[in-house]
């Protein structure tokens, strides 16, 4: 059955496209204990970034990713250095107030920028797709999950083996201890946030491709981390692929099967249901 | 208290433990570091819960009931790390405890009065619980656990940090307790505490109970002062007594 | 402050809000509706989030089912309205207290992601059931001038907040607290914790629902996307810790500083008045941790830590 094949395929692809979302939300949340509400809106204005790069100075969004990526580094460490980390060390609330707070400020200034219209990033390839055994394979979004795959097989070789992300790690189980330790906390910090906000900004070139968007589409952008987060598994390199495959193939079937308006009871239902059962994920570590 | 029987596994924390308390009695808990004495206390108080064998007060099995069920039953535990409402004022703290205790009204206040005045805590009456010192927190912890009358009572090193002169404050408080016919278990790392209230003492060693009995002939056992200094001191210990030279006076 | 001031300043406050539609300006009454509004619902959230220390993301449920149940009860079922309403916040009450058992066990974030899936889900299952206006919404009949919601608003409001006074100052209150400081402490000294916080869910989820209620009559038509809004709750719990959490006039404070901010910068540009809103918020958490109030009130509700500098 070429429906079911094709049904299968976008709900994987799907869950690419969702789980590179995720993977910076879930690496600040898993390290920092820090939820970032303006998560999405990070990803909506790099997508706005690629799309004005494009128009005005005609750099292909994949040409100009690393550029982005760097420039979101800088960005979210300075942020992190001088912002957030004045109050990360306080009530929960706190951090989930600041960083609301700074979605709104981001999600406005992107309307009174780009006005709040949908926008696309039109590129040669945006809506070229291959055809494999009849089955229709949307490059863009099969190059997301191939970024996706790397990425987090480059962010667990770095978190493993690389001295600064033992560093990190140390800093995620016991922050106390690692401080003791003689790691600069602050600065684990500003790096993270800032590894996070760089790979956010890969995140939301790849939903600028694949998608419409206006600055209005940040809230859902940070549902959706969070979700995959959850089912994933919060502070695991392979939380946030197993999430998004979960995810985007649970909603492909389950749109065909119930039809689309039940897309989110089924997410939001098992969301609930994960969280009751299994607080930690599906993929994470035994509940403390 | 009829009968404390135990055994569980996991991780293996602690292992085919079986004791009962008398009534009436002071019984210390002593062991080193990691021995597992405050899971033995979390398993009691039922903040956790045993994968193996069962836990009775009175004749009733209390393994599997929710922790604050096991609290109104009388069997009443303090925390090693003091946990009291910082929101709440030290008269507020104790006051709570009365009240799930069963007291109202009248009763209830002169029932916090009279263990305010017990505790030496009258004066910080108003004092929010985060502004008090770790000796009246301390202090606190034992007055809430109080104002639940409780029949047997657990204090997980409630002296710990404490000077000499709160020491015997706290000593002398334990002592009135048992006149008025609590059952009390005491962990407690300073011998001198253990050793002088205890009626008797249980060692328990890497997760098992190795020494049962008055606490003059548990100090006295080999394997116990194996378990706290090393094989060598006690080797070396038996030596010198054989060679007639005083050995060195323990703790 | 001494009791009596509060008293005093209460009653000042009530008054004035009593007298307001004087005025007989409807922009300014459908202004100071909302911010009644907003005032019910942050009190609302207080109850669990500021009091009970459980930060909700989801109590827009119980103000989007309480205003669907009841416009669903009177459009398809013709029953008089208040009986309608009766039922709506009853029914909303009960689905806080049962899902609160589940929900209330899990801690931090988790109770955070939870509350906001319920919210969602809930919006979710209202959008397929035609009984409950499936997508489509309700219209419901418009009803009289602005000046019987604007009362009716007022009273739930005062209402949530008398509550809050009365509950902090009882021992339940006392319990409350407690859970917030230290949960296996409360439950040591004998306290059912699961009862409590459920029964705190419940309250909060009745106080959102009777908003609901009125809501969806003040506007005559509503549909899921407006009333199961997340936004809501956000505004519910800025407003709160903007005024101090945990006191009984904070979440009041934050939703008339937070609306009369609104409206003014509205009269410039929507989002620019969103985009220092924004900043505003941010300039809270940095410099008043604690809230307006909390400042003041170091002793009891409030936050148990504000925000102090990383060590590194």
């Amino acid at each position: 059955m070429h429906l079911w094949g094709q049904i299968i395929v976008n709900g994987i692809l799907q869950g690419g496209v969702l789980g590179i979302s995720a993977l910076a939300f879930s690496l600040q949340w898993g390290v920092m204990d820090l939820i970032n509400l303006a998560h999405g809106s990070f990803q909506i204005l790099a997508a706005y970034l690629a799309l004005t790069l494009l128009n005005s100075l005609g750099i292909d969004p994949f040409l100009s990713l690393p550029l982005i990526f760097l420039l979101f580094f800088a960005a979210g460490y300075l942020l992190q250095l001088w912002i957030i980390n004045r109050v990360i060390s306080a009530n929960l609330f706190m951090t989930l107030l600041l960083t609301f707070g700074m979605d709104f400020v981001l999600a406005n200034l992107m309307i009174l920028l780009f006005s709040a219209d949908y926008k696309s990033i039109n590129t040669g390839y945006a809506n070229a797709s291959l055809h494999l055994a009849g089955i229709e394979l949307p490059v863009v979004r099969l190059l997301a999950l191939l970024f996706l795959i790397v990425l987090s097989v480059l962010l667990w070789l770095f978190l493993e083996y690389s001295r600064t992300g033992r560093a990190i790690r140390a800093t995620a189980m016991e922050r106390e201890s690692a401080r003791l330790m003689g790691i600069k906390i602050p600065a684990v910090y500003a790096l993270t946030f800032g590894l996070g906000s760089g790979l956010a900004a890969v995140g939301g070139v790849f939903f600028g491709l694949s998608n419409t968007f206006s600055p209005a589409a940040g809230g859902p952008l940070t549902v959706g981390a969070f979700v995959v987060t959850i089912l994933g598994g919060v502070g695991t390199s392979w939380g946030p692929l197993a999430g998004g495959l979960i995810l985007g193939l649970l909603e492909a079937v389950g749109s065909v099967v119930f039809g689309p308006t039940y897309v989110n009871v089924i997410t939001f239902g098992l969301l609930l249901l994960v969280l009751i059962i299994r607080p930690t994920g599906v993929l994470g570590r035994a509940a403390r | 208290m009829r009968e404390v029987g135990k055994s569980f596994g996991g991780l293996q924390v602690l292992e085919g433990i079986s004791f009962s308390l008398t009534e009436g009695s002071i019984t210390g808990l002593i062991g080193p570091n990691g021995a597992g004495k405050s899971t033995l206390v979390n398993l009691i108080g039922g903040a956790d819960r045993p994968n193996r064998g069962e836990i009775y007060f009175h004749s009733l099995r209390v393994d599997h009931l929710p922790v604050w069920r096991i609290a109104r039953l009388g069997l009443v535990r303090t925390f090693q790390v003091t946990r009291i409402f910082n929101d709440l004022t030290l008269r507020e703290n104790i006051r709570l405890a009365g009240w799930t205790g069963g007291l109202r009204g009248r009763k209830l206040e002169t029932e916090v009065d009279g263990i305010m005045q017990l505790c030496e805590l009258e004066t910080k009456a108003g004092v929010p619980g985060r502004d008090l010192s770790l000796p009246e927190q301390k202090r606190l912890q034992l007055a809430r656990a109080l104002a639940l009358k409780p029949k047997l009572l657990l204090l997980d090193e409630v002296m710990a940090g404490l000077n000499p002169a709160e020491l015997d404050r706290a000593i002398q408080i334990l002592r009135v307790l048992r006149d008025r016919g609590v059952t009390m278990l005491v962990i407690e790392h300073l011998m001198r505490v253990i050793m002088g209230i205890s009626d008797r003492v249980l060692v328990l060693h890497q997760g098992s109970l190795i020494a049962d009995g008055p606490p003059e002939q548990v100090v006295g056992l080999s394997r116990v002062q194996e378990a706290y200094l090393g094989r060598r001191y006690v080797q070396n210990r038996e030596t010198a007594a054989a060679n007639g030279s005083g050995g060195v006076s323990g703790c | 402050m001494s009791k009596r001031v509060n008293y005093a300043l209460f009653a000042v406050v009530v008054l004035a809000a009593l007298l307001l539609p004087l005025t007989s300006n409807d922009y300014l009454i459908q202004v100071a509706t909302g911010i009644a509004m907003y005032a019910a619902l942050a009190s609302s959230w207080n109850l669990i989030g500021g009091l009970t220390g459980y930060p909700s993301f989801g109590n827009v449920a119980f103000f989007g089912l309480g205003a669907v149940l009841a416009a669903a009860l009177s459009v398809n079922l013709h029953w008089p309205y208040i009986d309608a309403a009766l039922a709506a916040v009853l029914g909303s009450g009960l689905f806080g207290l049962v899902l609160g058992l589940p929900l209330l066990r899990l801690r931090g974030h988790y109770f955070s992601i939870a509350t906001l899936a319920l919210a969602e889900a809930t919006m979710a299952v209202v959008t397929n059931v035609n009984f409950l206006g499936g997508g489509q919404g309700f219209s419901l009949p418009l009803l009289g001038s602005g000046k019987i919601f604007y009362y009716l608003m007022l009273g739930i409001a005062v209402l949530a907040a008398a509550g809050t006074y009365l509950i902090i100052n009882s021992h339940f209150g006392n319990i409350l607290l407690a859970i917030k400081s230290d949960e296996l402490a409360a439950q040591s000294v004998g306290v059912n914790t699961v009862l409590a916080k459920s029964t705190a869910f419940a309250l909060s989820a009745v106080l959102g629902a009777m908003v609901g209620v009125v809501y969806a009559l003040w506007q005559s038509y509503i549909d899921p996307p407006t009333v199961f809004d997340p936004g809501i709750t956000v505004f519910m719990l800025v407003m709160t810790l903007m005024g101090g959490a945990g006191t009984v006039a904070g979440p009041v404070l934050g939703a008339v500083i937070i609306g009369v901010l609104t409206q003014l910068a509205m009269s410039f540009s929507k989002n620019a008045s969103s985009l220092l809103l924004g900043l505003g918020i941010m300039a809270v958490v940095l410099f008043l941790p604690r809230g307006i109030l909390g400042v003041h009130r170091p002793a009891k509700g409030g936050e148990r830590r504000g925000a102090r500098p990383l060590r590194g």
